[in-house]
């Protein structure tokens, strides 16, 4: 099997471009677009192992990357496929000669949206990965049947994203789905085994009285003209229909007969019954239970929603941030630097004015992720618009980082500053409370500095981001 | 006319004239109902008195056996009645029974009534027929998956007294040659309406006494649908019912043919409801007599000839029904037409005195039906026997009425099986073979 790594976002046939070793390829964060593996028969295995260590990955750039699976005649197995975002044969890939996949386009554009993407870029949460590799793709998540795992299907496009073949890749998509990062829609309606939650089972239907699995079905069968009623093994006779009360044939159902029901006949103890006692063995653990106690569970396919698209690129709690910086227009930590700087010398020189800095902590932020999920965008846009009303248009405002902000407000006394602060927290604090449910505080932690020049800013954010650890 | 007119009239009277009038009276219905009827249910109480001791012993001797007896309940859409019926059974003198219900093809919700007192384990077996073919079919499909050496057929709508089932078996232990027995029954919603007042006094005179006096006789022919018992292999010789409506009354003939003897054991009481309003109350002797026609003049019309399995007491069985049932239900036409003929100044008179004859007629059967019973007699609230006088309306107009227009249509249309009571497909076939 080879592998191909794609350097140029040119086109890509397979003879012109470069044979790489999987290697090369992970430690490539900055020229290698894509990857083309050529898959040969029997190679499943390594196939399914090199996949593995591209989505594994930390680098968004590899773990992101487009892979497209040339094989020649021995079509892989439809999991495999799936996990590729192209699959082509090669006699297609020789009819175009030049093949040029939009989708390794789409991918690479948004990658460039990234913020902060270079080459120590390293993700670790898989739900986060899974949530970027969606949204590279715009991907929806479809479950697909398979005897391969216990729990009878798999997410195969997520599936190299972990080590081993268990739960992990459905708890991952139900956390995903939790905080609202995904939609789901339902797929399939399946049943676990109550003991181990394999959806292997084998039901059985067993006698009502003794359990035994050995039944007979048979079917009765009512001749209408005498009304006797038996079972059809009764009515047998060389080939032939007879009825054993009116010896009479029976020629038409419907017209001289009908069977109006199927009754079972236990071949131990021999009661016959029209409704057996249905029983299921788990082929995993081989416990038996009742039909009543086997879990009934819900299986859906996922679909990136509007949080899940922003927290995609922005990391799954930069939401607040990047909703402040499109409404306020955030400062970076180094511009917001230069204006301290700036208004340090300026109060130094005309010795009129008087300036405060302030930082305000919030604690708990991620919380609010998890409670309201679909909402946090609302109630953070209305939070940012509360920044708004409190503070001026020449006020700079800076986020250390998600949770920490720091504002220059200038020509603002520390009296005044805590005021506004004041206000700032109680309308927040409202919000929160009408919001949040009560067990659930999201505290507000503020200070002010005055500056004047021996103000030095890094000791003020330190002292901000003390707050946060007290 | 007046009540002097009527003194005189009477006064007048002379034995030839009496009969002259009252033939009718005096020389069928007295005789048969009243005088009869009387001296054999006397014999009854008086063998029963005797036989106290030989009672005692088949008793012991069936709760030594303890055979399992199947009760059987077909039917369609009477899953509502079914938890009544099963309570009822749990505290029967007699225990060791299982409860079969069959469900012919309902359309309601009987299924999963059945199916869930199956799990709580209140009745022992539930087939379920998913197209409907008739009562006859259901009680078939119930004979064939029971298990039990005697069964015992009754309707979902009625309920057993709490020693129904060990009286009913009472009589297989005290002769041997018993292959079925008719249970009583008598009516549960007595105090509902006016029509069911009527028709509890009508089932204790004609089913509780009438059914006694015949089987003293041994000429019963009808064991309940209602309420009977069989022996299990009997029913296997005669391969169970064959296509109604009457099936009770056929496979007691079938029964009968055979050799066996058919009892009523007047004291296994079965509360079974009854019509509230006329109008469905004239619907179901409709059909109820109208298969009298089907089955004794049609198909069992063979009993009369001299065969091999020739029985005096089936002979008689039939004649008597024919006779006194249809052959004497047009004597009142006749009556009419002669009375019309011969004293038509008189019509009047005639009418009344015939009112008052047949008004103490009635009291007198009451009576006697009324201390027949009385060891079983479950008492609602005394007030059924002052609606005594109109049962002379009752059964010499109303149910005659019906009885004839039913015996009318069916000798000359055979509607009885156009009857939506079986399905459409089992009466085709019946029709076309003269079933």
């Amino acid at each position: 099997m080879n592998i191909y790594g794609i350097t140029t976002e040119a086109s890509f046939v397979l003879p012109d471009i470069r044979t790489s070793s999987i290697e090369q390829l992970l430690a490539d964060t900055q020229t290698t677009k894509a990857a083309v593996f050529h898959f040969q028969q029997g190679e499943k295995g390594k196939l399914h192992h090199w996949v593995q260590s591209i989505r594994q990955h930390p680098h968004p750039r590899i773990y992101l990357m487009p892979l497209a699976l040339v094989f020649d005649e021995e079509k892989p197995p439809a999991s495999l496929q799936k996990q590729f975002d192209e699959c082509i044969s090669v006699t297609q890939l020789g009819h175009t000669s030049t093949t040029k996949s939009a989708l390794f386009e789409r991918i690479s554009q948004w990658l460039e949206r990234v913020p902060n993407l270079d080459t120590h870029s390293s993700d670790s949460s898989i739900p986060f990965k899974i949530l970027r590799l969606m949204a590279s793709r715009n991907k929806r998540l479809e479950p697909m049947l398979t005897p391969a795992n216990t729990r009878g299907f798999v997410y195969p496009a997520v599936e190299p994203f972990f080590a081993r073949n268990d739960d992990s890749s459905i708890n991952s998509l139900d956390f995903l789905h939790k905080q609202q990062f995904v939609g789901r829609e339902f797929f399939k309606r399946a049943h676990f085994c109550p003991t181990c939650e394999s959806a292997f089972l084998n039901f059985i239907e067993t006698c009502t009285d003794c359990g035994a699995e050995n039944l007979k079905k048979e079917e009765l069968i009512h001749h209408f003209k005498c009304g006797h009623v038996d079972n059809l093994s009764h009515f047998e006779r060389n080939n032939l229909l007879i009825c054993p009360k009116c010896d009479e044939r029976l020629k038409h159902i419907g017209v001289d007969y009908d069977k109006p029901s199927i009754v079972y006949q236990c071949q131990q103890c021999t009661l016959q019954f029209q409704d057996p006692l249905l029983k299921v063995q788990c082929y995993t653990c081989e416990s038996e239970a009742s039909i009543d106690d086997v879990t009934v569970e819900d299986i859906y396919a996922y679909e990136l929603s509007a949080i899940g698209l922003n927290a995609a690129l922005y990391g799954l709690d930069a939401l607040f941030t990047s909703i402040l910086q499109t409404d306020l227009q955030l400062y970076s930590n180094r511009e917001f630097k230069s204006f301290i700087h700036i208004e340090k010398a300026r109060i130094a020189r005309y010795k009129k004015s008087t300036s405060c800095v302030a930082t305000i902590y919030f604690e708990n932020l991620d919380s609010i992720f998890q409670r309201l999920g679909k909402r946090t965008e609302q109630l953070f846009k209305e939070i940012s618009a509360v920044f708004k009303s409190v503070f001026r248009e020449s006020d700079v405002i800076s986020a250390l980082n998600e949770s920490v902000f720091v504002i220059l407000m200038t020509e603002t006394s520390e009296e005044n500053a805590n005021l506004a602060l004041n206000r700032l927290k109680t309308a927040i604090q409202d919000l929160f409370a009408a919001n949040l449910a009560e067990e659930l505080s999201v505290g507000i932690s503020t200070r002010v500095y005055g500056i004047d020049s021996s103000s030095d800013l890094n000791l003020m954010l330190e002292n901000a981001l003390k707050v946060k650890e007290e | 006319m007046s009540l002097t007119g009527l003194f005189a009239f009477v006064q007048n009277l002379t034995l030839a004239q009496v009969l002259a009038y009252f033939w009718p009276f005096f020389l069928l219905d007295m005789l048969r109902y009243v005088i009869i009827e009387s001296l054999l249910i006397f014999k009854f109480l008086f063998n029963r008195k005797r036989r106290e001791r030989e009672r005692a012993y088949a008793r012991h001797q069936l709760f030594a056996e303890r055979p399992i007896v199947s009760i059987i309940v077909p039917g369609k859409n009477e899953g509502k009645h079914i938890p009544a019926l099963a309570n009822s059974l749990s505290n029967q003198t007699y225990n060791n029974f299982e409860l079969i219900i069959v469900d012919d093809g309902s359309d309601d919700n009987t299924a999963m009534i059945c199916r869930q007192l199956l799990k709580q384990g209140k009745i022992d077996r539930f087939f379920r027929n998913e197209v409907r073919g008739g009562k006859a079919s259901g009680a078939n499909t119930a004979l064939r998956f029971s298990q039990g050496k005697y069964i015992i057929h009754i309707d979902a709508d009625s309920h057993l007294a709490e020693d129904a089932i060990e009286q009913i078996l009472l009589p297989f232990y005290l002769d041997e040659r018993v292959g079925a027995v008719g249970g009583d029954v008598r009516v549960a919603n007595e105090d509902d309406s006016f029509a069911t007042r009527l028709q509890t006094i009508e089932y204790i005179k004609t089913i509780s006494a009438g059914r006694v006096a015949a089987s003293e006789l041994g000429i019963l022919r009808i064991i309940s649908g209602a309420h009977g018992a069989f022996r299990k292999d009997v029913l296997a010789q005669v391969y169970g019912w064959d296509v109604g409506p009457g099936l009770d009354g056929d496979i007691t003939l079938k029964i009968r043919k055979l050799g066996y003897r058919v009892v009523h054991a007047v004291h296994a009481v079965c509360y079974t409801n009854v019509p509230l309003k006329f109008a469905n109350l004239r619907r179901q002797r409709y059909r109820w007599d109208r298969s009298l026609v089907r089955f004794r003049l049609r198909k069992h019309l063979n009993m009369l000839a001299p065969a091999a399995n020739f029985r005096s007491s089936s002979f008689f069985s039939i004649i008597e029904n024919i006779v006194f049932n249809v052959f004497f239900d047009f004597k009142w036409i006749i009556y009419v037409i002669y009375m019309l003929y011969t004293a038509p100044h008189y019509l009047g008179y005639v009418f009344i005195i015939n009112y008052f004859l047949y008004f103490i007629a009635n009291i007198i059967q009451f009576v006697v039906a009324r201390a027949l019973i009385s060891p079983s007699y479950r008492a609602i609230d005394g007030l059924t026997p002052f609606f005594l006088p109109l049962m002379p309306f009752y059964t010499g107009l109303y149910l005659r009425a019906v009885r004839t227009y039913a015996y009318l249509m069916e000798f000359l249309h055979k509607t009885s099986y156009d009857d939506p009571w079986n399905p459409w497909k089992v009466s085709r076939i019946a029709k076309k073979e003269k079933l």
